[in-house]
């Protein structure tokens, strides 16, 4: 692929310079309103988004498949409890804490993935009802009452600022975008899955293992949600139950915002980022204007119907 | 082929859940005798009752092709209402109620036909929206419904008193209305594919305006019941009634995408489906196993239809 193909493949899509000028907008309203300006608040807002934005690049990438992940809460809680229970408040257990922690998320990927296509369960069902049992096996396991806790060494993951400007989260995020990036748009096998997603017959007329493909995306869904949900856990250190529950609705709002499509086909990771950093500053805003917080979910509803009904009207307008 | 909402074809989608149904009350009987203690019946028909208008309200949307994921959102905002206005309202708090559950279905029905917003994701951006308005009523559960309320409705568990009665006037007034009517028979036209009712002068705008205000009315109805029976109001109650109400319909033969299904079998899903829950409970099961029974119950229903309606298309 010769240099120019690259940058053009580089260049960001119309969807995600929209979410970003709407962030640039709304960051300039919760400064105003704050009355302060400080590029060390918004690297904080950064740092406390990560979670989020992690969890939200999986639930882009089921979208680009033309899926839709109701799971990704529940697995982020269910993260949460097994991170905590297995690192036990002991730096010592790092390295099975996470494997397990990661482990079992891949499995509800994987389990999620399998329903999706050979037993051809429509997706947000399949992620529906296992979002159920998962729940379900938490609370079962811990009888309501979680244990473990976070060790402080590995908190520093989302408290401790490299060099002292840049959050570790925020990084850890960015590193997981771009490796995303690279592999949707820069690798045969994304490609292959971009074609899955826009259009799954003409992809297994091409012969393109598209089954398989949709389990994977499934399966680094799932990964990311258990990344966010130990990311999350970083933040509060301790274990709770339905702790990342909320992953779900703020995933499919910020990956609307940032220009994914249902229809599929499309992955816009700076629009997801974006969209991310945008729930996360309205909630800011919404705090810092002393609201309820039964307004987020208002205002939640409010921001998905507002951006795909901008998005269908703009095809609307173009066919 | 048999006509769509017949009573055959009603009876045949039933029997699936019906035979669930059966095994459940021989294990539980069997394992405990409380199974058939009167207050057990009572208090059966009175759990059938929130879930079968809910699954009901979802099977008019599921029968035109659509889904409405927001039912949940609405019951619990049914409770929120009911317990703060009740004292104040007496009587009149029922059709507020009723109205607001009408008001959700049109929000839905907007955000499709007007915004052409893919009514998963319309419904689920509803439910959040309305369970935020429930968390503003009530931000948390309390409040008080009018014990007059429940002395009338509910009064004693029995096996028939006004639970049973509204069940039966609501699924038999559901029967005739999609068996036996014009607007019936459009429901079913637009699920089993819309082109073609739109070619046969189906107005598609109309059927799916009004499959989605059933569905938020059915759904305030099955909130008014829970508030009734729990006597105050929970802005999450209704959360679980989504995903149980879409199964109610699954497992009683209705086809996800459409056109497919009677409102028996619906019935006979949500009670197979109560059974069930009952059954963990009279046996003294852990209550948290009960919802991953039912997850894996839902998968399982889904698989089989699933399978089932690839073998017909074949």
């Amino acid at each position: 692929m010769s240099a120019n193909a690259y940058l053009v493949r580089m260049k960001p899509a119309p969807a995600s310079l929209r979410a970003v000028v709407l962030l640039v907008l709304l960051l300039a309203a919760f400064f105003v309103s704050a009355r302060v300006f400080s590029p060390l608040l918004l690297l904080d807002n950064i740092r406390q988004a990560a979670p989020l934005g992690v969890v939200v690049l999986g639930q882009a990438l089921v979208l680009m498949m033309g899926r839709l992940d109701l799971s990704v809460g529940a697995t982020a809680s269910m993260a949460n409890i097994v991170l905590c229970a297995t690192f036990n408040g002991d730096m010592a257990n790092l390295v099975p804490a996470l494997a397990l922690t990661l482990g079992a998320g891949a499995l509800v990927g994987l389990a999620n993935g399998i329903m999706a296509t050979k037993l051809k369960i429509p997706a947000f069902l399949a992620t529906l009802a296992t979002s159920m049992i998962v729940a379900g096996l938490v609370v079962f396991f811990t009888g309501g009452s979680p244990r473990g806790a976070v060790p402080a060494q590995f908190r520093a993951v989302t408290e401790a600022w490299l060099f002292g400007i840049v959050p570790w989260s925020a990084l850890i995020w960015l590193v997981l975008l771009i490796g995303l990036m690279l592999l949707v748009h820069y690798t045969m096998l994304g490609r292959k899955m971009i074609l899955s997603g826009a259009n799954l017959v003409a992809a297994r007329h091409s012969g393109i293992p598209s089954d398989g493909l949709i389990v994977l995306s499934f399966v680094l869904c799932s990964l990311l949600a258990a990344t966010g949900g130990i990311l999350l856990s970083a933040i509060t250190g301790m274990a709770s139950i339905g702790v990342g529950n909320g992953f779900t609705l703020d995933s499919i709002a910020a990956a609307v915002i940032g220009g994914a499509l249902f229809s599929g086909g499309v992955f816009l990771p700076l629009g997801a980022m974006a969209g991310a950093l945008i729930l996360f500053v309205v909630q800011s805003l919404l705090y810092l204007l002393a609201l309820p917080p039964a307004a987020k979910f208002i205002v939640q509803g409010g921001i998905i119907v507002l951006a795909l009904a901008l998005a269908s009207f703009r095809k609307g307008r173009s066919s | 082929m048999l006509p769509r909402g017949s009573l055959r074809i009603n009876l045949l989608l039933g029997v699936p859940a019906l035979l669930l149904a059966a095994a459940v009350v021989a294990v539980a009987a069997i394992w405990s005798g409380d199974f058939f203690a009167a207050g057990n019946l009572g208090n059966l028909v009175n759990r059938v009752l929130p879930l079968a208008l809910t699954a009901l309200g979802q099977a008019f949307v599921l029968f035109a092709g659509r889904i409405d994921l927001s039912v949940g959102s609405i019951i619990s905002l049914a409770t929120a209402i009911l317990a703060t206005t009740s004292n104040e309202l007496g009587w009149l708090a029922i059709p507020l109620v009723l109205a607001a559950g009408l008001a959700c279905g049109a929000l839905n029905a907007a955000g499709v036909i007007w915004l052409r917003i893919n009514p998963l994701i319309m419904t689920l951006a509803t439910a959040a929206v309305v369970k935020g308005i429930a968390m503003l009523l009530l931000p948390s559960p309390g409040g008080e419904v009018d014990y007059g309320f429940y002395d009338l409705f509910y009064g004693q568990d029995l096996l028939v008193g006004w639970p049973l009665a509204v069940i039966v006037a609501v699924f038999a007034l559901a029967f005739i209305m999609l068996g036996f009517t014009r607007f019936g028979r459009r429901i079913y036209a637009l699920g089993s594919d819309e082109r073609a009712a739109y070619a046969n002068g189906v107005d598609v705008r109309r059927v799916e305006w009004s499959v989605f205000l059933l569905s938020g009315l059915f759904s305030a109805a099955a909130g008014i019941a829970v508030g009734i029976k729990i006597l105050s109001g929970d802005p999450l109650i209704g959360d679980s009634f989504t995903l149980d109400a879409i199964a109610a319909a699954v497992l009683g033969g209705v086809a996800l995408t459409g056109g497919r299904g009677g409102v028996l079998g619906v019935l006979a899903g949500s009670i197979a489906l109560v059974l069930i829950a009952n059954a963990f409970n009279l046996l003294e099961l852990d209550p948290n196993l009960q919802q991953i029974a039912k997850g894996l119950i839902f998968v399982v229903a889904l698989m089989l239809f699933m399978r089932g309606a690839a073998k017909r298309a074949a």
